[in-house]
C-alpha cells in the first residue's frame, strides 16, 4: 500500500533544542527516542526497526555513521537500524523511509529519530570549517551555508526591488512565534532593529537572519493507520509525501536552470505530496506550514516554492501578516529553524513532530484551532533536494 | 699566472648569433595596483595572483584567435610557485597546451626572459610556434614590480612579417653576483651598487655591445637589476627613453620582454644582464609592431588602483582546505579549463584561458565566515556563451549585480601543500 493515507504518526518527542554541554550525542538520541516510544504507549521491545538521521558525524567522533547508536542506547539488538543522511533534509528522509517500511507491510511499528550534536565545537569550528576545509578543492570554493543563501537573498532583493526589511520581518515573526515553544533554543522576541544591527555574516544576511548552531534530538513512532485506530490513542496521518533530488551537490550550482530565486526540489516534492493529499489550492486548503527557514530569505522563497503565493510574491504574503500566528496560513509557529536552531539530523523529525502535534491538537499556545492539514518541509544540500509531507488530522 | 692577477674572463666581445625568428603575437599584464617603489612606483599583483596566473593572462592576449598548433611553451620566472616540480604544466593546462607539448621552466635570473627567446627561436623551425611566458609575482617584495609578458615566436618569415623579426645576437656567462636569493630569502640580496654598476651591468653590457658586428647594433634597451646603471648605458648608446620601468617597476624575467614589446616601433638591441648572465636580441619591428608597443606603454601609463600593501597574508593555521594529488590529476580538465561542468555547446567554455569568457553578475555576497582569514567575495554569473559560474571574485575587487565580469585564472589556496588554481570572476576593466 502507498504511504499516503496509510501511515500514522503515533508518538513523538524532542529534547529541548539548544546548547547541551552536559549531554552527549547518545544522551540526546536516547532521551528523544524513549520519550517518543512512551508517547505512543509502547514499550521499547514493541518497536521492530529504527531509522537514524545524523548528517554530520565527524563532530561526534563518527558515532552516527550507522544506526548503531540506537542499538547501544535503546538495547535494540538484534533489530535492524538504518542510518539516513540527506544533508539538511536527513530527518524527514528518515521518517519517509521508516514510513515506507510500514506501508510495505514489513513492520507494524517503527521508530525514526534524528540527532545532532553540534556544540561540542564552536559554531565556526563545526559546519563552517567543514565547508571550508572538506569540500571540493576548487568547485565553488569559498562557499559556506550562509554565503550560499546570501546569494539568493541578494538576487531576490534586486530582482523584486525589495529591501532587507523583508528579511528582518521573517526573523521577527518566527522569534515571536517561538515565545510559545518551550523547546526552542531562543524563545525571546527580537525587534527589526536588533536584526538590522546584528553582526554581518554574508551580506545581506546578518546573525539574526541565520539559524543558530544547536544540539538536539527528535523522534517519532510510526505505525499503520489501521494499527493507530486500534490503539485508541491520538495520531496524525501522512497524507502526502514527496522527496525530490534535482541535481548533484556541485553541478546544481552551475546548472543554469538554478536561477537562485528558489528551489526546484521543493517545487517538485510539493507537487508530489499535494497530489497524493488532494491539495490543489495550498493556501486555502492548508492550515499551517513548518518550512525550512535556515535563513530568513529561505522562508520567503519557500512560500513561493510551496505554492502559497506566486513567484516574487513571498514578501507580500509575509508583510500582509498571512504567515503570522492568526493569519490565514501561519508558517513556522514553532519559531522555525530561526528560533529552534538546526541540529541538522534532528530538524526534519522535529518539523514532522510539530505538524503532527498540531493535527493532534496538542501544540499548546501555538495551536491552530481545528487544524486539518499541515505541511512539513525541509531543504537539503545547496537546495538540490527537498522533502515535503502533508500531515493531516485523523478522520 | 700570479694568484693576484685577475683571471681572464670568457671572450665577451664574441657574438653568438642565433636563429632569427618572427614574433607572431605579444601580450602583457601588470599587477593591477600601483604601490611606492624605491624610485617611482611599481605594479603590484593581488594576493590571489602568482607567476602562473599572470603568465596565463598575458598568454591569452598573445595567442591570436586563429593561431595554429603551438609546439611548445617556456615559462620563465624568478618567483616560481613550486621551488621544485615546476608549474609550467599548470600553465600549459590553463592554455589548452597540455599533452604532447614541449614544456620548459626557467627560473635562474632576470636574463632568462631573453634566453627563452633564443631557445624559442631555435625550436620553432622544428616544432612550430613556441610560447614564451615570463612573469614575476614577488608577493609584496617592494624592490620589484609584478607582471607578465608572453610572446608567441614562430619560424623566421623575414623582415616585415608578424610584429617583428627577432635575432638572438650574443650570450655571456661570467661568475659575478649583483642580485640573488638563497633558499628561504623572501626578497633578493643586492651587491654593492657601485660594484654592480662598474663591474656588473655597465661594464658587461658595454663589453657585450662592443663585441657585436655593426649590422647587429641598434639603439640599446638595457635591463638589469640595477635600473640606474641600465639607464646610463641606454642613454650613452642613444636608446629611446624608457616609458615603462618607472611605472611598472622591474618585473623580473619578464622585464626584458616588456621593454622589447614597448620598443616595437623602432629597431632596438634588447640586452638583459643579471649575475653575469647576459643575452641580447636584435629587434627589427614590422609595421604591426607599433600598435603592440603603444598598447604596452599605455598599460604602464594607465596606472592602477593606488595601494600600499605588505606581503600577502598567509592562510590561518586552522585553514587546511582539502586537496588531493590524484583528484587534482583526475579533475585537471575541470579545475583548469572548466571542461565537463557542462557541455561546451551549452555550458561553460571548455578553454576559458584562450577565450576571455565574459558574463554578467546575477548574485553576489561578501562572506565574513569562510575561514580563509579574509572576507571572501562570492558571485554567480550568467556567461554570455552559455553556462553559469559560481565562485570567488578576485581578491581586492567588488562586484554588484548587473556588472560585466570575465573569468580569470587565480590561485585559490594551497591546502595540503598543493597549489589549487581555478577560475574567478573579475570586473571587466
Amino acid at each position: 500500500m502507498p504511504v499516503a493515507g496509510n501511515v500514522a504518526i503515533v508518538g513523538s518527542a524532542a529534547t529541548v533544542f539548544g546548547v547541551h554541554h552536559e549531554l552527549g550525542y547518545l544522551d540526546l538520541l536516547e532521551d528523544a527516542s524513549r520519550r517518543a516510544i512512551e508517547d505512543a504507549g509502547l514499550q521499547n521491545q514493541d518497536v521492530e526497526a529504527a531509522w537514524l538521521s545524523t548528517a554530520v558525524t565527524d563532530v561526534v567522533a563518527l558515532e552516527g555513521e550507522s544506526g548503531s547508536p540506537i542499538t547501544e542506547r535503546l538495547d535494540f539488538a538484534p533489530r535492524p537500524v538504518t542510518r539516513v543522511s540527506a544533508y539538511c533534509a536527513s530527518g524527514m528522509e528518515a521518517v519517509r523511509n521508516a514510513a515506507i517500511s510500514i506501508a510495505a507491510g514489513e513492520y507494524e511499528v517503527v521508530l525514526a529519530v534524528g540527532a545532532e550534536k553540534m556544540r561540542d565545537v564552536t559554531p565556526r569550528g563545526s559546519l563552517v570549517a567543514r565547508t571550508g576545509n572538506m569540500t571540493h578543492p576548487t568547485l565553488t570554493k569559498g562557499r559556506t551555508g550562509p554565503g550560499f543563501f546570501a546569494l539568493l537573498a541578494s538576487r531576490y532583493l534586486d530582482t523584486f526591488n525589495r529591501t532587507t526589511d523583508d528579511l528582518s520581518a521573517v526573523a521577527v515573526k518566527n522569534h515571536e512565534h517561538a515565545t510559545r515553544n518551550p523547546i526552542a533554543q531562543y524563545n525571546e522576541p527580537v525587534t527589526a532593529e536588533q536584526v538590522r544591527s546584528s553582526a554581518m555574516i554574508a551580506d545581506p544576511l546578518r546573525v539574526l537572519d541565520c539559524t543558530p548552531t544547536t544540539d538536539g534530538a527528535a523522534a517519532v513512532v510510526l505505525a499503520s493507520v489501521e494499527w493507530a485506530k486500534k490503539s485508541g490513542r491520538p495520531y496524525a496521518v501522512l497524507s502526502g509525501v514527496g522527496f525530490s533530488v534535482m541535481d548533484g551537490y556541485y553541478s546544481g550550482l552551475y546548472n543554469p536552470e538554478n536561477d537562485f530565486l528558489g528551489f526546484r526540489a521543493t517545487r517538485e516534492a510539493s507537487k508530489v505530496a499535494y497530489a497524493q493529499a488532494g491539495i490543489h489550492t495550498p493556501r486555502e486548503q492548508l492550515d499551517l506550514v513548518e518550512c525550512h527557514d535556515c535563513f530568513t530569505i529561505t522562508e520567503i522563497l519557500n512560500y513561493e516554492d510551496l505554492g502559497l503565493c506566486g513567484r516574487g510574491e513571498g514578501w507580500k504574503l509575509l508583510l500582509d501578516g498571512a504567515t503570522t500566528i492568526g493569519g490565514d496560513i501561519p508558517v513556522n509557529l514553532s519559531g522555525g529553524l530561526q528560533s529552534c536552531g538546526h541540529p541538522i539530523g534532528a530538524t526534519g523529525v522535529r518539523v514532522v513532530k510539530e505538524v503532527a502535534d498540531q493535527m493532534i491538537g496538542r501544540a499548546g499556545g501555538r495551536q491552530v484551532a481545528g487544524a486539518k492539514h499541515g505541511v512539513a518541509h525541509t531543504l537539503g544540500g545547496p537546495g538540490i533536494l527537498s522533502c515535503v509531507m502533508v500531515i493531516s488530522a485523523a478522520e | 699566472m700570479s694568484p693576484f692577477q685577475q683571471a681572464e674572463g670568457p671572450d665577451t666581445a664574441a657574438a653568438v648569433v642565433g636563429t632569427p625568428a618572427t614574433l607572431l603575437g605579444a601580450g602583457a599584464v601588470l599587477g593591477i595596483d600601483r604601490v611606492p617603489a624605491r624610485k617611482g612606483r611599481r605594479a603590484a599583483a593581488r594576493p590571489d595572483e602568482d607567476a602562473v596566473t599572470l603568465a596565463a593572462e598575458a598568454a591569452a592576449l598573445a595567442i591570436p584567435a586563429d593561431a595554429d598548433r603551438i609546439g611548445g611553451i617556456i615559462f620563465v620566472t624568478t618567483t616560481p610557485p613550486y621551488l621544485e616540480g615546476a608549474a609550467v604544466q599548470a600553465l600549459a593546462e590553463l592554455l589548452d597546451l597540455q599533452g604532447n607539448t614541449f614544456a620548459l621552466e626557467l627560473s635562474a635570473s632576470l636574463r632568462d626572459g631573453l634566453a627563452a627567446v633564443r631557445l624559442a627561436a631555435s625550436l620553432a623551425p622544428s616544432i612550430g610556434p613556441v610560447l614564451v611566458c615570463a612573469s614575476h609575482a614577488g608577493r609584496g617584495d617592494r624592490t620589484m614590480g609584478d607582471g607578465a609578458v608572453a610572446l608567441l615566436i614562430g619560424a623566421d618569415a623575414g623582415e616585415g612579417a608578424g610584429l617583428a623579426r627577432l635575432t638572438p645576437v650574443t650570450s655571456t656567462s661570467i661568475e659575478i653576483r649583483d642580485r640573488w636569493r638563497l633558499p628561504g630569502d623572501d626578497v633578493p640580496r643586492d651587491a654593492d651598487r657601485s660594484f654592480a654598476q662598474e663591474i656588473g651591468t655597465v661594464k658587461l653590457v658595454n663589453d657585450l655591445i662592443a663585441g657585436l658586428p655593426e649590422e647587429l647594433k641598434a639603439p640599446p634597451v638595457v635591463v638589469g637589476p640595477d635600473a640606474r646603471g641600465s639607464a646610463t648605458v641606454e642613454k650613452a648608446g642613444g636608446g629611446a627613453a624608457d616609458a615603462v620601468t618607472s611605472l611598472s617597476g622591474v618585473i623580473g624575467a619578464a622585464h626584458p620582454l616588456l621593454r622589447l614589446v614597448a620598443s616595437l616601433d623602432a629597431p632596438a638591441l634588447v640586452v638583459a644582464m643579471s649575475n653575469g648572465l647576459g643575452e641580447a636580441v636584435h629587434v627589427v619591428p614590422a609595421p604591426a609592431g607599433a600598435a603592440a608597443a603603444a598598447q604596452v606603454r599605455g598599460l604602464a601609463a594607465n596606472g592602477g588602483a593606488e595601494a600600499d600593501r605588505a606581503m600577502a597574508d598567509p592562510m590561518p593555521a586552522d585553514f587546511n582546505p582539502y586537496s588531493s594529488g590524484p583528484r587534482a590529476w583526475r579533475d585537471r580538465d575541470v579545475d583548469l579549463r572548466l571542461a565537463g561542468l557542462f557541455g561546451p555547446a551549452e555550458g561553460l567554455p571548455a578553454v576559458p584561458g584562450r577565450r576571455h569568457p565574459e558574463g554578467v553578475i546575477i548574485a553576489r555576497t561578501a562572506d565574513h565566515v569562510y575561514p580563509a582569514g579574509k572576507v571572501t567575495e562570492m558571485a554567480v554569473a550568467t556567461m554570455d556563451d552559455g553556462g553559469q559560474y559560481y565562485g570567488q571574485v578576485t581578491v581586492g575587487d567588488d562586484v554588484q549585480i548587473g556588472d560585466r565580469v570575465k573569468l580569470v585564472p587565480r590561485r585559490l589556496h594551497h591546502g595540503g601543500g598543493m597549489i589549487q588554481y581555478h577560475w574567478k570572476v573579475t570586473p571587466c576593466r
